[in-house]
């Protein structure tokens, strides 16, 4: 027997590619969405994976240092080191800001890492190009997302850096590009006050009585002193000695040292489950209406399509041909429909994803799901059209 | 009303006389209320009962040539001929095999590979004659075949019928309402007031 849909595919083929692009289009920005909110979770666990950390050691009761603000004393990590099955502890700043280049804006995660090296909690595993931070000032090591390049000098607040340093794949939950700087620079950056501001509590520390006392000369210099300068950290980021298990280290340093730790599991819940679930949900909803929107345009061709060939139809009932025929015929055309249209998206994403400013990360398992997703909506969508087609009277080809 | 194998009789009535009815219960379309009807020694209709699988019997045992050709349009001329012997279950190359002889004896074989919008009327309508032929049915129902085509070309339809009836002893039964086919008819059958008359007449 030969394929009644494949022939009128063939004899029809103009209409079918030009319906077929057009879903694939809606397709494509559907695969392309759900690479976004990939991209969204990827991102977060990159950001996990590149801090090289197996603990996140943050200010008590706090979700931080990502999803809230933590602030805790710059010493804690000598403490945290001493705990056992600790391999390594070293502190770190996240500060999301405007970082200026030449004429331009870079809105990015500015790092600040402690002294150390390659390895060292907090430092990027691995440079693109140039080299690690090697002085303790006003060097930077920047992320291929933020368009700096190596000698590029770039301002962050009151203090100008140099890129030496470029990575990859090294951006936040946000997708915003990493700039790793020492940790006294970012201290600064994200705790020094401005020097009108610095001015201004040097006269209220002298018109304080309190604090200026006559027979107590250096203490208002000690207050000020105290004032201008930072010691508070986000976070402190801790490796484990392997075979350490992380629920008890964590449960140690909750219990001795006062401060809160999260897992690497627990993060991960933290990043996927809280930062970025609104924006999940957003896009689930888009997801949704999407696949409405795909089912209702391939019921609507399947449908016209139909409409158009009631007559052959009451001919083909009339010679005899079944009613499965005639409905598998429609619905191989809804399935060739939603196989053209799914190819055409497919394409389009995997064209589209790369110019979008954030990561879209298309997974195969996506693809797979999508494709099945669309066969099922196609064979669905062809319903009305089947049902249409069964209610023909073979009556109608003979005239009257 | 009887039509015996090789014969063809026309049915002709004026409009709304019932005659597409007729056609359509003889045709296994639609159940007649009352009465009678064979197919050979085969009861397909009487007083209610009806045989089960009208499908089959439609596709198996009746041709069927309409007014218009209603070639389906995605097939070339060979399918569209070919197509209810497949629907039978033939093996498509026989039923290609079976398809072109038909083609060929309506002398429209150098169409086989065109589409149906290629063809002019007549061509179209001797294909379609090929399509209600290809099961070798031992009965054809032709509804209005020459409506839509000239003097000349429908008295070649009707030759082309007569010749199949007795070639393959085929009952044709032709509705028309066509003034100038009416005369190569042996036997007429006029309904008038819901009842079939029968006339003899020695056909032109």
């Amino acid at each position: 027997m030969i394929s009644l849909a494949g022939r009128d595919i063939l004899h029809a083929w103009g209409k079918f590619a030009f319906t077929g692009i057009g879903l694939g289009l809606l397709i494509g920005v559907t695969l392309t969405m759900a690479g976004v909110y990939r991209g969204m979770v990827d991102d977060g666990k990159a950001l996990l994976d590149q801090s090289g950390a197996d603990l996140w050691v943050v200010q008590q009761d706090t979700l931080g240092p990502y999803a809230e603000p933590s602030s805790l004393p710059d010493d804690a990590w000598r403490s945290l080191r001493l705990v056992d099955g600790v391999a390594a502890a070293a502190n770190v700043t996240y500060l999301t800001m405007q970082v200026r280049h030449g004429e331009r804006d870079v809105r990015a995660l500015v790092v600040g890492i402690a002294p150390g090296g390659p390895g060292t909690p907090g430092w990027p595993p691995n440079l693109v190009a140039g080299r690690h931070l090697t002085r303790s000032h006003y060097e930077a090591v920047a992320d291929l997302a933020s368009g700096l390049r190596l000698g590029d000098r770039i301002e962050i607040r009151r203090q100008r850096y140099t890129v030496v340093g470029l990575t990859r794949r090294m951006v936040s939950s946000g997708g915003d590009p990493m700039i790793h700087i020492a940790l006294k620079d970012a201290q600064e950056a994200q705790f020094l006050k401005d020097n009108d501001a610095i001015l201004a509590n040097r006269r209220r520390i002298a018109a304080d009585p309190a604090l200026s006392r006559p027979g107590v000369p250096g203490l208002s210099a000690a207050v000020e002193a105290a004032l201008a300068s930072s010691h508070q950290v986000n976070a402190a980021l801790v490796r484990l000695r392997a075979g350490a298990d992380p629920i008890g280290v964590a449960a140690a340093i909750e219990r001795w040292l006062r401060l809160g730790v999260h897992t690497r599991t627990a993060m991960e819940d933290i990043l996927v489950g809280k930062l970025i679930a609104t924006s999940a949900r957003q896009i689930g909803m888009f997801l949704a209406i999407l696949a409405l929107v795909s089912a209702a345009i391939v019921a609507f061709i399947i449908y016209t399509l139909t409409m158009d060939k009631l007559r052959e139809i009451a001919v083909l009932k009339l010679i005899g041909t079944r009613n499965r025929t005639i409905a598998a015929m429609i619905v191989q055309q809804a399935v060739a429909l939603g196989l053209i249209g799914f190819v055409v998206g497919k394409i389009t994403a995997t064209w589209a994803a790369p110019l979008f400013p954030k990561y879209v990360l298309l997974v195969p398992a996506d693809a797979v799901t999508g494709l099945f997703a669309v066969l099922t909506i196609s064979v669905l969508a062809s319903g009305v059209a089947i049902r249409m087609a069964l209610a023909v009277d073979p009556a109608e080809a003979i005239g009257g | 009303m009887q039509v015996a194998p090789g014969e063809v009789v026309g049915l002709i009535g004026p409009s709304g006389s019932g005659k597409s009815t007729l056609l359509k219960c003889l045709g296994a379309v639609i159940d007649p209320s009352a009465g009678r009807m064979t197919l050979g020694r085969e009861v397909i209709y009487e007083d209610g009962g009806r045989v089960r699988d009208l499908r089959a019997l439609r596709r198996d045992r009746i041709g069927f040539v309409f007014q218009a050709p209603y070639l389906i349009p995605f097939l070339d001329v060979i399918d569209n001929v070919a197509l209810p012997a497949m629907l039978a279950g033939m093996p498509n190359g026989k039923a290609r095999a079976r398809a072109r002889e038909l083609l060929g004896a309506l002398d429209v074989l150098h169409r086989a590979g065109a589409m149906p919008s290629q063809l002019s009327g007549g061509e179209q309508q001797r294909v379609a004659i090929a399509r209600g032929l290809v099961n070798r049915p031992p009965v054809i129902l032709a509804d209005e075949p020459t409506a839509p085509l000239d003097s000349e070309r429908a008295l070649a339809v009707i030759g082309i019928l007569e010749t199949m009836a007795r070639e393959h002893a085929t009952a044709i039964i032709v509705v028309t309402h066509d003034e100038k086919i009416i005369p190569t008819f042996g036997r007429l059958y006029q309904i008038r007031d819901g009842v079939t008359h029968e006339q003899r007449r020695q056909p032109a």
